[in-house]
């Protein structure tokens, strides 16, 4: 027994100095000040870029996660949503269009509308209740109302229906699911501690995403999939995309149905009763997807349901992106959705140029 | 109780406490047995689905009663058919789904390896290899150790009551103690790391040949499909000897020499030398108690030296069909089992033949070198295919062996062996080149608990990072 | 080494002879699987059928898959010449 309790003494005593190596290192690289700053959300990402992480947004914004950032903002905001396709947009670009606002990126990976709401209801929740002074920039395209089952279910979460938030929390005990909702495990007084004692391994997750990221650009960068649609190089990504597709967005007969739809107009019409305003960007995709893609056909031919019904709620607005610019070679697009580093510049200068001419409408 | 959380940790260690600081005399007759009734609770909700494990067991421990008072054959035929009958109704095999199975749910884990077990203790009591009368209390530690309750290692009874008189008062050494603490911090590695890390790379070569609407290249298709058969057998590799370092080492604290299941079972150079090296407590007691009296049955009744090898062929067919059949209840297994036992079959019939007209000392030239390696990598590649098996169920393996044909088979077969032959030998190389330096430092104290602790921090992180994706001990199933 | 091991002794040495067919066979103790080549898992059991009929004797399950040595079967066949 002796032997048994020094051997587990001498490991805890090493564990602790990995411990608290990493736990300075995460308050060096990422210090505390720079998190919490009330007006940028996301403001640390700046080396990494401008959105948040889906799974770490405890890292990066915890006391927002926690629903423990309860000061009023005071400032105009624009709080930009989405999903990958958004991700290389850059918050500055806008910042300079519009600098009577503070620009904020909170776009995610993989984001259906479930996971979009769940990130204004954290904007809701840090501003206790209030969105007023907050315009909402929806980016969307036909990825947006994949169902949960599917957008959930591919991720591997045990309880394939979490959403990125929930899973964040559920994650590090911080949170158990309770008749479907989350509760806090620990008293609120005690979550931004234990985040605290969190962050050596937050940290680590940092880096593994990092890692993660340089690896797939990496691998993109040997595998440019630019070919045009007519040569091969250009039908085999046509070919596995359609696979990744098919992969990612489930049984076609369950895409794009009612309860989606009602959902977005729902979240539109509660982001518009808190005091907020939305703009609701339909992003652009490569042309040679358009003729072959079963779930793009059936976004197209039923997206105009929403489209007129959410045109009818106040200070909500709806722009088809490719509207707005000249036509876009599919050269500019890394793969079926995705568009280039230069490209989605393009976009967000279009997108801020036109919240700009509307900003009367959307009550600024 | 999952292994991987941090309720059986505290509860292991409160074991520990608990199992040292009790009176000797009641470590065996009172602590353990209590200990192992804790564990199996946290398995049900409530005590009635229990009632099928008692009656299970009841019927075990009644039969060997039966064949210690009666010792004659109908005893023991009775009784094995007893425990047999109640096994295949319990785990609602296909070929007897015309019965009406129990509708509630009850707990269904570990009893194939309860019977291992029971079936062990009846052949060895009727055999008189188990002299002593078997006490109740005896039988239920063993059968319900907590260790081994889940998924073995299966133990000989005979092994175990060595022990029981002398658990907890051997005193371990420093050396033994953190032997032990650094074995169940590489299993820790291999299950939450590891094994993750290959399901989901298996999982996503999957994912890409579940599509049968894109027409793809065979060389694509077989790529992926042997490359996920790797990646599956990898992570059932990581993920079970992970699990049996934890449980190994655990019991070693305790002061329990649990079995090994596993030697480096991927550096095999024939499927033959395989099965001595994965899951070796199952493939020992399938020799044992099936394969061996097989053999020696056919030998009396048709002594013909020649006809030897064919005996070892009926005799791996028969116990591989049913070790797939113990696999899982669905066709897709016993379909797995024939392909293993064809696999031992055409290895013993080639090692016959390379005697016959080669020399005996064959083996010693073709098992090292080059063709080692490529032994190897045909055992591995062989293997891999077959546990396809268990990821497939019976639909999708027929529209893949219609997809594939024998070409398709054939050609991922041999981009396997290439496939691995190349991993391995770079993995051969950089052990040759780094092995030596690495040993010495894990030699130093400072240099090895520094690098255990950063392994544990990892693990932790990295069970953080995971969540829900760590997988399951996959052979809790079986 | 007593009159009667060691004539169990030449004994099984002519059983392991008969066996492998290899005359030059001359079993010791410490004699394992891995002295003879061909002493695989199925010509173990073959073994003990050969020294079964021999010997007159059964093994049990338990015996047969933990024999280890030659030493170990001498000492067997020692045991049951005693009763």
């Amino acid at each position: 027994m002796k032997n048994i309790l020094r051997q587990t003494g001498i490991i805890i005593a090493f564990f602790s100095f990995w411990y608290l190596l990493f736990l300075l290192l995460s308050y060096h690289l990422y210090p505390i000040s720079k998190v919490i700053d009330n007006s940028r959300v996301g403001h640390s990402n700046h080396v990494r870029g401008d959105v948040l992480k889906g799974n770490i947004y405890l890292y990066d914004a915890p006391n927002i996660l926690l629903g423990s950032w309860l000061s009023k903002h005071n400032t105009n905001r624009i709080i930009i949503l989405g999903a990958s396709n958004s991700v290389k947009m850059r918050a500055a670009i806008m910042q300079k269009i519009l600098p009577d606002f503070s620009v904020n990126h909170a776009t995610v990976r993989g984001s259906n509308v479930t996971q979009l709401r769940n990130v204004v209801d954290v904007f809701r929740m840090s501003s206790q209740g209030s969105l007023k002074r907050t315009i909402f920039i929806i980016n969307l395209f036909c990825g947006t109302f994949i169902n949960n089952k599917s957008s959930m279910g591919h991720v591997v979460w045990k309880n394939k229906n979490l959403t990125y938030f929930e899973a964040e929390g559920l994650r590090y005990g911080l949170y158990k699911l309770s008749n479907n909702t989350l509760e806090p495990t620990l008293d609120p007084h005690f979550m931004p501690l234990a985040v605290h004692l969190l962050r050596p391994f937050l940290l680590g997750e940092i880096i593994l995403y990092d890692i993660k990221l340089y690896y797939d650009n990496f691998w993109l960068s040997l595998h440019p999939s630019k070919g045009s649609p007519q040569d091969s190089q250009g039908e085999e990504m046509k070919r596995a995309s359609l696979v990744e597709w098919k992969n990612a967005y489930g049984d076609i007969r369950e895409y794009m149905e009612a309860p989606e739809m009602d959902s977005f107009i729902s979240l539109c019409k509660e982001i518009e009763q808190s005091g907020g305003s939305v703009v609701v960007v339909e992003l652009p995709t490569p042309s040679w997807m358009h003729g072959i893609n079963e779930y793009y056909k059936k976004y197209i031919s039923k997206r105009q349901l929403y489209i007129n019904k959410i045109e009818t709620i106040p200070r909500v607005r709806y722009i088809d992106l490719a509207t707005l610019l000249p036509p876009i070679p599919d050269a500019d697009f890394v793969d079926s959705v995705h568009p280039t580093q230069e490209e989605a510049e393009v976009w967000e200068k279009a997108i801020s140029q036109y919240v700009l001419s509307q900003r009367r409408f959307l009550g600024f | 109780m999952d292994f991987l959380s941090i309720k059986f940790f505290i509860f292991f260690f409160s074991a520990i406490c608990i199992f040292y600081l009790s009176p000797l005399r009641y470590r065996i007759s009172v602590v353990f047995p209590l200990l192992n009734l804790f564990f199996i609770l946290t398995y049900v909700n409530n005590l009635s689905q229990l009632l099928p494990l008692v009656v299970f067991l009841g019927a075990g421990f009644i039969g060997i009663r039966l064949v210690e008072t009666f010792a004659n054959r109908v005893a023991f035929i009775t009784s094995l058919s007893v425990i047999l009958v109640i096994f295949v109704y319990l785990k609602k095999y296909a070929f007897v789904s015309f019965l009406p199975f129990i509708s509630r749910s009850y707990l269904s884990v570990g009893l194939s390896y309860i019977l291992f077990r029971m079936v062990q203790m009846l052949i060895d009591v009727y055999q008189k290899s188990i002299q002593e009368r078997v006490s109740l209390v005896s039988f239920s530690n063993f059968c319900c150790n907590f260790l081994t309750f889940v998924s073995g290692p299966i133990q000989r009874y005979q092994d175990y009551k060595l022990q029981e008189s002398s658990l907890g008062q051997k005193a371990l050494t420093e050396r033994e103690v953190f032997d032990s603490f650094s074995r169940m911090i590489h299993g820790l590695f291999k299950v939450v790391i590891l094994s993750t890390l290959c399901m989901g790379y298996y999982k996503w070569f999957f994912s890409f040949m579940q599509d049968s609407t894109v027409n793809e290249s065979s060389l694509v298709l077989c790529r992926k499909f042997i490359l996920a058969s790797f990646f599956c057998s990898l992570y059932l590799y990581f993920n079970f000897s992970g699990y049996m370092d934890i449980v190994i080492s655990f019991g070693k604290i305790l002061g329990f020499e649990l079995p090994e299941n596993f030697n480096r079972p991927f550096e095999s150079r024939s499927f033959l030398e395989f099965w001595s090296r994965w899951h070796i407590t199952l493939s020992e007691w399938f020799k044992f108690y099936l394969f061996n009296p097989f053999v020696l049955f056919l030998t009396d009744k048709w002594p013909n030296r020649k006809a030897v090898p064919y005996y070892g062929v009926l005799a791996y067919f028969f116990v591989f069909f049913i070790m797939g059949a113990w696999h899982g209840s669905s066709w897709v297994f016993l379909i797995y089992g024939l392909f293993l036992g064809a696999g031992m079959s055409i290895n013993k019939l080639f090692d016959v033949l390379m005697r016959k007209y080669y020399s005996v000392q064959y083996k010693k030239i073709i098992e090292h070198g080059l063709s080692g390696l490529l032994g190897t990598a045909l055992t591995f590649s062989y293997w891999s295919m077959g546990t396809s098996c268990c990821w497939l169920d019976l639909k999708d393996l027929v529209k893949l062996m219609i997809k594939f044909k024998i070409q398709g088979f054939l050609m991922s077969f041999l981009l396997g062996i290439f496939l691995w032959a190349g991993a391995l030998w770079l993995v051969r190389g950089f052990k040759y080149i780094f092995g030596r330096g690495i040993t010495s430092l894990n030699g130093n104290f400072y240099f090895s608990r520094t690098w255990l602790s950063f392994e544990l921090f990892i693990v932790i992180g990295f069970w953080f990072y995971g969540f829900g994706g760590i997988p399951d001990f996959v052979y809790k199933a079986f | 080494m007593t009159d009667a091991r060691s004539q169990i002794k030449i004994r099984l040495n002519k059983v392991f002879r008969d066996v492998f067919d290899n005359g030059l066979i001359e079993v010791f103790g410490e004699m394992t699987a891995k002295d003879i080549s061909e002493w695989d898992s199925l010509m173990h059991v073959v073994l003990v059928a050969a020294i079964q009929k021999e010997f007159g004797v059964r093994f049990s399950a338990a015996q047969i898959g933990q024999l280890k040595n030659v030493g170990e079967v001498l000492d067997l066949l020692e045991k049951h010449n005693s009763r």
